[in-house]
């Protein structure tokens, strides 16, 4: 049967370790996402996001689920590619995050548009 | 009231490996789903060390500005979402004038098992330098 327990601190069995719940929620990603962005890009495994759309090269949208209650949200990346080229992700240029979506462009070293094997996004903060 | 659980270990009831949490606002989150399953900062100059770490039992040096991270309890697959970063300023206080940005894995794909995390600046020429993070969100096996 599920159930719900209403606690403010959780600490372990030998009184060790506590954490208060509201740095639990705070402190737990909200949403992430590894997508294929080569070929006909394809969503490797994922949390609370939902479709991904691909507008260029290296340049993709995420939508998510569970919108966050603004745009002001902690977002972080990470890429990884298979053909000897560096790749990053960051931010879409001239496209702000929004409460239920954001853009990010995959750049290869020369900040040149890239489609990475893997890119990665993780966000942080607060649910609407 | 302020109240206080002790407990070593959650289990979902209906599902195991599933439990939400209350969020901000009305909406929940999945406890599992939502916790960084490893995360580390490394200090890539000299000797390569682990600064600090979660879930990560040894580091190894590859290569110049190439790392992996050994993760203690592996992950279920190498589908989970990676972030990483760097200083521009090592610990020594030195500063890596023309850094381009943090760049990530080259020639491979992550391992389940492993985190490899590469930096390179200055045009592209991988480089070792401090203060390298990287948090990592996905399946545990």
């Amino acid at each position: 049967m599920a159930s719900i327990l209403r606690v403010n601190t959780i600490t372990d069995a030998s009184s060790n370790n506590s954490i208060a719940t509201s740095v639990l929620f705070n402190g737990s990603a909200k949403a992430w996402i590894n997508l294929d962005g080569t070929g006909t890009i394809g969503t490797n495994d994922s949390y609370n996001t939902g479709s991904i759309t691909d507008n260029g090269t290296g340049d993709y949208s995420i939508t998510i689920t569970n919108n966050m209650v603004n745009a002001l949200y902690s977002h972080t990346h990470g890429a990884y590619t298979a053909d000897n080229n560096s790749v990053s992700v960051r931010g879409s240029a001239g496209n702000a995050p929004a409460a239920g979506s954001i853009r990010v462009q995959c750049c290869a070293t020369g900040n040149s548009p890239d489609d990475a094997d893997q890119a990665c996004v993780t966000i942080h903060g607060d649910l609407a | 009231m302020a109240s206080e659980l002790k407990v070593d270990k959650f289990t979902g009831v209906t599902t195991a490996g599933s439990i939400l949490v209350q969020g901000e606002g009305t909406a929940t989150t999945n406890l599992q789903q939502g916790l960084a399953k490893s995360w580390f900062t490394i200090n890539g100059t000299g000797t390569a060390a682990l600064l600090d770490s979660f879930n990560v039992g040894s580091l190894t040096d590859d290569a110049t500005g190439k790392f992996s991270a050994n993760l203690t309890s592996a992950m279920s697959n190498f589908n989970y979402a990676l972030a990483k970063t760097h200083a521009v300023d090592d610990p020594d206080g030195s500063s890596h004038a023309g850094d381009n940005g943090f760049y990530s894995h080259e020639g491979a794909l992550p391992k389940t098992t492993s985190v490899a995390s590469v930096c390179s600046h200055n045009g592209g020429d991988f480089a070792d330098v401090g203060y390298i993070s990287s948090s990592l969100h996905g399946d545990l096996a």
